[in-house]
């Protein structure tokens, strides 16, 4: 019996067993992080990123041509995501989906708090005590999905 | 029929301005460190897209990781665009540039 909360059982078969306020706290970090994407907020730049650093003529040529399926890409993500969150089983497109999401949904947050690779463990008088501890279960969500993922 | 004495000109030089000139320098995708995707997210990111070994992917994340960047592909600027959007659709700091 493994007490993984993501777990591959099988070829295109993935059990889930998030508990259930896990469950709602992600889908409260999902409707955060589609609100970001649709207002364009700067805590998006990481997942909209800069492609022609040293030409600002191209990137614009590149941002029109790639922002709006990119837009797109990262909405469907986040959807497959919220309307697969409470299956007990998913497959492994629908595995692939949240990998991607969870990603998505770290690069926000973290980008918000202004997260380095130095960060101490997070204070609970820290204003942002929250939102580092959410970050740090996506980190692990995500971790433990990769490697089902590969396994 | 009669034959013809003119002669075909002949074009020695035609100076073109530099930005239509042809240019075959090779166009690279580098992916740049960043303090949020997973080691292991980006190994895996790069087998997916690229096809590399584990062993290959390894080795560009700990060369994004320990240098800053690294480029990960190469080639003309149709594929390399490609190859940016789609590391751009898993989250990578990806961009182009020309040798």
């Amino acid at each position: 019996m493994s007490d993984k909360e993501i777990e591959k059982i099988g070829h295109d078969r993935f059990k889930i067993d998030l508990h259930p306020q896990v469950r709602q706290l992600l889908v409260d970090m999902k409707d955060v992080a589609l609100n970001h994407v649709e207002e364009n907020s700067p805590a998006t730049r990481r997942i909209f990123p800069v492609a022609y650093r040293n030409s600002p003529e191209m990137e614009m040529d590149f941002s029109q041509l790639t922002r709006e399926p990119l837009m797109r890409h990262h909405r469907e993500t986040l959807s497959i995501f919220e309307n697969t969150l409470s299956k007990s089983e998913i497959t492994e497109d629908e595995a692939l989906a949240w990998l991607n999401a969870l990603n998505d949904m770290r690069l926000i947050l973290g980008t918000a708090l202004d997260i380095d690779e130095d960060r101490a463990v997070p204070d609970e008088n820290d204003p942002n005590y929250e939102g580092y501890v959410v970050y740090d279960l996506l980190t692990y969500l995500q971790g433990v999905l990769i490697e089902e993922i590969q396994s | 029929m009669t034959g013809s004495s003119q002669t075909t000109p002949v074009i020695e030089k035609i100076d073109l301005p530099s930005d239509i000139m042809e240019d075959d320098r090779l166009w690279k995708v580098i992916v740049w460190n960043d303090p949020i995707n997973l080691m292991t997210y980006v190994t895996w990111v790069l087998q997916r897209l690229f096809g590399y070994s584990r062993e290959k992917a390894h080795a560009l994340m700990m060369e994004v990781h320990t240098q800053g960047k690294a480029v990960v592909a190469s080639g003309e600027r149709e594929k390399v665009e490609l190859d940016a959007y789609r590391l751009h659709e898993y989250g990578l700091w990806a961009t182009i540039e020309q040798d």
